[in-house]
């Protein structure tokens, strides 16, 4: 017996369906081909390659906002000598198929005529934007703060990439700017409009009641399969196939629209929760953005290991020695998608400034990275990679396979350690991380 | 609207469908037939490559398909959308707690800014809330206690939600506190901390690091 499934969309032209159209095989073979076909790519069941939010035809892109951070922190400069320092500078990961316009906001206390630009980087360190003006907010828009002190936001629109990338913010800071204040930042696509309630339920009566029946759940063991005997030509218009047919579709309704069925109150099958439901092991593994966090400003220290005496002291975060044993430099709490655990897609990159020109960082005592979780559970450690070839001094880390628990909350420590003990040489200043899914 | 293949979101019961039913051909082609093409295009994101105008609404972003926005536009995701970020490390220099509090009664506020993705908006809607995670530490030996409020939209004059921390080391507030009503596109809302009570010699509580986070549940 063959398996009815289409390989592309084939559809059912309106006169096939008309009143008095003879009824059969073509409308009905093509229904179930059909929606086999829409049964695969939303399970990436029978070797189809399944639906990944990419875009068309792999399914509308997620859109998923990248940041918003609180700061609040001060970034008075307090060298004794204006100049400019990168006050943002993180590690920022685009999905497949979501390259485009972006709108990164900046919130800081007002700077008069002094400049502050965005430039974004590639993994070679390359320009990818120039470094570009920011547009700050009117002045109806500026607000006090909670804390009593006068906000502006300072905006960019410009495009990224798909895949890895750094966006970095560089003010002109004057010493005598003693209440500097970075409150937050946050980075979302340019969206022409906020969205619309476009629905899909809606049919301007009250639904009571829940008439439409369906499969119990929309699982492998469960889900209803035709083959060409069923439709054949001339054979007789069975209930067999119709009521099937319509249960496996009205399952696959709710499995897809992740609502009821048009007409009913209430589901008929259990909930889907998120991605790679519990049963269907082949549905896409989606790249996947959580979170970017900005750690501090990258600024010419001559000597951080001084907090008070280098520049932008209140807004940098670097090791402090050469410590052996790891020490954590970035936590977050947040509530994880239920994504796949067993061997795990999720990625925290960070992203590293050193003094140093022209060694590797701070010569002999390499550094190693890791993300412990919940306190308990460690990555593996990695090493840095220098961004591009010296005299460059970026350097990122790539920790992969983290452990989390799926769907619900979990806590992040990134960490720190040196691979041998001593006095602190060229430290490094750790400005931002990026949390996220790559598959 | 043009049509080259039919389309249906209609669902049929089992009395349209079973043995001696009435061939209705129209609903009953119609539907069967015409329901594939309809969820080919929410999963492909556009008209399944039929040149026509597409049977199915825009989405929340004004695109073609199911965008996981929650019901009727796929499962809603959980994800973070505001963070403070904290951790105590011992051998870095930089880390400040989102908020220190020292005295009982004392009351820390910060004001979250963040971006909510486009939505059907419908009462209990996924994304209609953003459920409040936090850790607070409590400074030298002993127990400390702390609130955190979540204002609604009307801020300080509106209503807000809460959850309590009560610790001898680090814990994570309660899940009761959330932000409610929340609408597409930039959202505003006013967090508080309050330290509650201290006892065995407790100092205070740093608080930190926070999230705002969507979908807990798949409705509230």
């Amino acid at each position: 017996m063959a398996r009815l499934r289409s390989t592309s969309p084939v559809g059912v032209p309106p006169r096939d369906t008309s009143p008095d159209a003879s009824i059969f095989r073509r409308w009905l073979a093509t229904a179930a081909g059909d929606v086999a076909l829409a049964s695969d790519l939303a399970t990436g069941a029978n070797s189809t390659t399944p639906i990944d939010h990419s875009g068309a035809p792999l399914g509308c892109q997620l859109r998923m906002p990248l940041a918003a951070q609180h700061i609040g922190r001060s970034i008075a400069n307090v060298s004794g000598s204006d100049g400019n320092y990168y006050i943002l500078a993180v590690p920022v990961f685009v999905r497949a198929g979501e390259a485009g316009r972006y709108r990164l906001t900046v919130d800081v206390t007002p700077f008069g005529a002094d400049s502050v630009t965005l430039e974004v980087r590639n993994t070679s360190w390359a320009l990818t934007v120039n470094p570009t003006p920011g547009q700050t907010s009117d002045d109806s828009t500026i607000a006090l703060t909670s804390e009593g002190l006068v906000q502006v936001g300072i905006s960019w629109t410009f495009d990224l990439a798909v895949g890895l990338q750094y966006v970095l913010v560089k003010r002109f800071m004057r010493d005598i700017d003693t209440g500097a204040t970075l409150f937050g930042w946050a980075l979302d696509h340019q969206r022409g409009s906020a969205g619309n309630s476009n629905g899909i339920l809606v049919d301007g009566t009250a639904v009571q009641g829940s008439p439409y029946g369906a499969l119990a759940s929309y699982a492998p063991a469960n889900v209803l399969e035709f083959y060409d005997e069923e439709v054949a030509v001339d054979g007789p218009l069975s209930a067999w196939v119709t009521s099937r047919l319509n249960r496996k579709v009205n399952a696959l309704w709710e499995y897809v629209t992740g609502g009821s069925l048009p007409g009913n109150v209430a589901r008929q099958i259990s909930n889907t929760w998120d991605n790679n439901r519990a049963t269907w092991t082949s549905e896409a593994l989606l790249e996947f953005p959580i979170t970017c966090v900005a750690l501090g400003a990258s600024t010419d220290i001559a000597n951080p290991k001084t907090p008070d005496l280098s520049q932008l002291s209140g807004w940098i975060r670097y090791p402090n020695k050469h410590a052996t044993a790891f020490s954590s430099f970035c936590g977050v709490i947040v509530q994880m998608p239920n994504f796949r655990i067993s061997t795990s897609d999720l990625r925290v990159q960070v992203l590293m400034d050193t003094s140093s020109d022209t060694t590797a960082l701070d010569g002999t005592p390499g550094y190693r990275f890791d993300v412990l979780v919940d306190g308990v559970t460690a990555s593996a450690e990695v090493e840095p990679v220098r961004l591009a070839a010296a005299p460059a001094r970026w350097w990122r880390a790539t920790i992969t396979g983290i452990p989390f628990t799926a769907g619900v909350t979990n806590q992040f420590d990134v960490r720190i350690r040196h691979t041998t003990g001593g006095a602190l040489g060229k430290p490094v200043q750790i400005t931002g991380v990026c949390v996220y899914f790559d598959p | 609207m043009s049509l080259s293949r039919i389309s249906s979101s209609e669902p049929l019961a089992d009395r349209e469908v079973r043995s001696l039913a009435p061939a209705v051909s129209r609903r009953l082609a119609t539907s069967l037939a015409g329901r594939g093409r309809y969820l080919l295009e929410l999963l492909r994101g556009d008209t399944a490559g039929f040149v026509d105008d597409g049977a199915t609404p825009l989405n929340p972003q004004g695109q073609r398909g199911i965008d996981r926005s929650g019901p009727p536009w796929g499962d809603a995701h959980m994800h973070p959308i505001w963070i403070t970020e904290y951790t105590s490390g011992t051998d870095v220099e930089g880390e400040v707690p989102t908020a220190t509090l020292t005295t009982v009664g004392q009351i820390a506020s910060i004001t979250a800014r963040f971006f909510v993705r486009p939505f059907y908006v419908s009462p209990l809607a996924p994304y209609s809330r953003a459920y409040f995670r936090g850790l607070g530490t409590r400074l030298t030996a002993g127990t400390a206690n702390a609130t955190v409020r979540v204002y609604g939209p009307d801020g300080l004059a509106g209503s807000f939600t809460s959850a309590t921390l009560s610790t001898t080391g680090t814990a994570q507030f309660g899940t009761g506190a959330y932000a409610a009503d929340l609408r597409p596109g930039w959202n505003e809302r006013l967090i508080q901390f309050e330290l509650t009570s201290l006892a065995g010699g407790a100092t205070g509580m740093d608080i930190g690091p926070c999230s705002l986070n969507q979908v807990v549940r798949r409705t509230h």
